[in-house]
């Protein structure tokens, strides 16, 4: 299979770029620009102070309440 | 900070779609538009561009592919419709119409297999008269009832269960000019193989 | 790596700067306040072209048991349904219902109220008139020839103008932002407001013709997927997954390694749709690994969404939104782990062509894109009109005629399209034979989509009786915690 000079030239590109982007996002992590932890507690976003982590949204099949304050359920 | 990231999401997330446009299309384009059109093949006449445009318009490109595959590549030669199309047989067509789907057969080369106006009149005004167990769609409205044929009008004969009353069915302008298209689809000239896309081993 | 343990309570005030409103139920409030309309319009006219696109859709499907029903129609013959059925589905509802969800999630994500509200209006009118207009069109045999490019240029016009517009909000909105970092879903989302627009207008030029047309095709329809369509479910995936269940993410960062590998890879998958055809044999291959390299972002996502929901997989009993959801993100690794085998070429040998493609596409459009647009709408719904869903039973009736629809959609188009292609590469048996043989698939796929069909008509009618604010007044806690009802009714318009 015959790979033309511009397609070879258009794939090299994207794979150094993409190994660019990996290097500099690894260079970030290992000089403190941003860390790891930080990163991940950008999952808390969705959640605050009324609808904090650990309480379900949405029990519309429920029929008893679930206060907010409640541990959802035991494993399982 | 955040200026320096957001330019870097937006400058990456740019050249991720164009990158993937230049692999895609714009170095195709750059090797293809030096394809010249080969010997064989013909341009489309008037009546058979106006045919290609109600093939179009009926989307007859949603069941019937035009794009014979290579040699070893499925069994496309051994169904007898025709030899590998390279891309040289398209260079005429826009847009190119070739196809999805093979829920009826492949028409790359249908001129060559059927060549019968009356076969494909009468096919197109209801498929099943001429080939029982079809799915294809009926097409009457490319059709024309009349009291009497004109003498340029081509009488397609119908079984009696379709045959309308005290009328003959003649064919329109466009069922015309649709068979004329199809009539055209001959890709049997020979062209220089390039390689086959295919790189499974028999 | 180091995963957070959700020990610690959540303290997002210390994180993020902005207003300190006096609860967060009250911010959110406002803000979704502000979302409301425009939302409420993306949604119940995308619910319409849901409606209609559907009924293409099952008139498509019975042409090919029935050719002859309604045979004298040129509007309805299979040739115009089909492509109004896709536009209408894709274009209309999927695309109507995503931007409604994208408005709503964009402010809550931002926090912030929308920004450029005013040209949602604008935008839901272009955008519907561009999609009604070219249905029309193609009713009325006006075909620009193309697959996912069949709307005449003015409607496509219309649709880019309001897509640019809905565009310029959600920027606004995010360069407005009351936030210090951006969720995931947002990346996803801002990422489509670029890319999208690049790839409509430049498949829409028409400066393409041949063979070259046909790559820039399918470079078109996978990456519609690939920069619109699939970023609207995952953002959805990405957020009410967790929202629903109480639980972050598992691996935030494996979410921003998946969307570059996403971003990466999808780009390059479109020429998988013509292996075998007239193209240059490297560019199919470059495709096809583009397409199989796909398992990585799809495993990201995957082993996110399955680790965040394992030991809560109960909670799919209780609330609506996280069954469609949950399935929804199941069917996406479903479906790209199918993609990323069916772009091999040994198996297009068999595949393409056939029905299992079709099978493939209802699997992704519907199993995984409908189903979490179901499970997003059932979500904000309430939280905008301020209602309960009035008949839960009705939900329960959706979820499951819609699940066993498609189900039974999927699995007959799958079998019936595989052993149809290894008949087709079989020259002695004779073409017919095998149109014969995919009779009975067609009518299960009849079957399935009729199913569908009603449940839409179901989930369409609850969708008026929230908004009308039907049905008993229910306490119930689903959304507002007891103490705040009464606070509500008071402020209720």
């Amino acid at each position: 299979m015959s790979l033309p000079f511009a397609a070879i030239i258009v794939i090299i590109i994207a794979l150094v770029a993409g190994a660019l982007a990996l290097s500099a996002f690894i260079w970030a992590i290992r000089t403190k620009q941003f860390s790891i932890e930080q990163l991940n507690r950008g999952a808390l976003l969705i959640f605050d102070d009324d609808e904090p982590v650990g309480t379900p949204q949405d029990m519309v099949f429920k029929d008893n309440s679930t206060h907010g304050k409640k541990e959802d359920e035991k494993a399982g | 900070m955040m200026f320096i990231r957001s330019f870097l999401f937006f400058f990456g997330v740019l050249a991720t779609v164009l990158l993937g446009w230049a692999a895609l299309v714009g170095v195709p384009d750059f090797m293809v538009s030096e394809i010249q059109p080969p010997e064989g093949l013909q341009r489309y006449t008037e009546e058979q561009l106006y045919g290609r445009s109600v093939y179009i318009r009926e989307g007859c490109m949603y069941c019937h592919s035009q794009q014979v595959r290579p040699e070893g590549f499925g069994v496309d030669q051994e169904r007898f419709w025709g030899r590998p199309s390279v891309p040289a047989d398209y260079v005429f067509d826009k847009p190119h119409l070739l196809g999805t789907m093979r829920t009826g057969p492949d028409l790359m080369n249908i001129g060559v297999r059927q060549s019968s106006i009356d076969w494909h009149l009468v096919h197109l005004y209801n498929p099943r008269i001429v080939v029982p167990g079809s799915i294809m769609p009926p097409f009457p409205w490319l059709f024309v009832e009349k009291l009497s044929a004109g003498p340029n009008d081509k009488v397609i004969t119908l079984p009696d269960s379709l045959a309308p009353e005290g009328k003959v069915v003649v064919a329109g302008r466009d069922a015309n000019a649709l068979t004329a298209y199809l009539l055209s689809l001959d890709r049997s000239y020979p062209v220089a193989q390039g390689k086959p896309d295919t790189t499974k081993k028999k | 790596m180091a995963k957070k343990k959700t020990k610690k309570p959540a303290d997002p005030h210390g994180e993020f700067r902005g207003q300190r409103t006096e609860a967060d139920q009250e911010r959110r409030i406002v803000i979704d306040d502000a979302a409301r309309t425009p939302t409420v319009l993306y949604f119940g006219s995308g619910i319409f072209w849901l409606l209609v696109g559907s009924l293409f859709g099952i008139i498509a499907s019975l042409k090919f048991n029935l050719p002859d029903w309604l045979g004298s129609s040129a509007a309805l013959t299979f040739g115009r349904i089909r492509p109004a059925h896709l536009n209408t589905v894709m274009y209309g509802w999927a695309s109507l219902a995503g931007a409604g969800m994208i408005v709503w999630l964009t402010a809550r994500l931002c926090r912030i109220q929308l920004q450029l509200a005013w040209v949602h209006y604008l935008a839901v009118i272009l955008w519907n008139l561009g999609v009604l207009a070219g249905t029309v069109a193609i009713l009325a045999g006006y075909n620009q020839g193309m697959e996912w490019l069949e709307f005449p240029r003015f409607a496509g016009a219309m649709i880019a103008v309001g897509f640019l517009l809905f565009a310029a909000s959600i920027i606004q909105t995010f360069r407005k932002r009351n936030v210090d970092h951006l969720y995931v879903s947002l990346w996803y989302i801002l990422a489509s407001m670029i890319w999208f627009p690049f790839l409509y207008v430049v498949a829409n030029l028409g400066i393409y013709q041949g063979v070259i047309q046909a790559a820039m095709n399918w470079w078109y329809g996978h990456n519609a997927l690939a920069t619109w369509f699939t970023p609207i479910g995952l953002a959805g995936a990405y957020y009410f997954i967790p929202k629903v269940i109480g639980r972050p993410i598992y691996s935030y960062y494996l979410g921003l390694l998946g969307f570059w590998a996403f971003a990466l890879f999808y780009n390059w998958n479109g020429i998988h749709h013509l292996v075998g055809g007239p193209l240059p044999t490297w560019l199919v291959t470059v495709s096809i690994v583009a397409s199989v390299m796909m398992v990585v972002p799809v495993m990201a996502v995957a082993v996110n969404h399955h680790l965040t929901t394992v030991n809560h997989f109960r909670m799919l009993k209780f609330s609506p939104t996280l069954r469609f959801v949950v399935i929804g993100s199941m069917c996406y690794t479903a479906v790209s782990v199918q993609g990323s085998l069916e772009s091999i070429r040994s198996f297009q040998e068999v595949a393409h062509f056939t029905h299992y493609t079709i099978g493939h596409a209802h699997l992704g459009v519907y199993a995984f894109l409908s189903m979490i647009l179901f499970g997003a709408i059932y979500y904000i719904m309430p939280r905008l009109a301020r209602w309960e869903w009035p008949y839960p039973g009705l939900i329960k009736a959706h979820f499951w005629m819609s699940i066993a629809g498609i189900g039974i959609y999927v699995i007959a188009l799958t079998v019936g399209g595989w052993f149809q292609g290894v008949q087709l590469n079989d020259p002695a048996i004779p073409f017919m034979d095998v149109v014969e043989y995919t009779k009975v698939y067609l009518w299960a796929r009849s079957i399935g989509g009729a199913l569908m069909v009603v449940s839409h008509f179901i989930f369409a009618f609850q969708f008026v009786m929230i908004i009308k604010h039907a049905g008993p007044r229910r306490f119930a806690p689903a959304l507002f915690r007891e103490s705040a009802p009464m606070q509500r009714e008071e402020r209720e318009p």
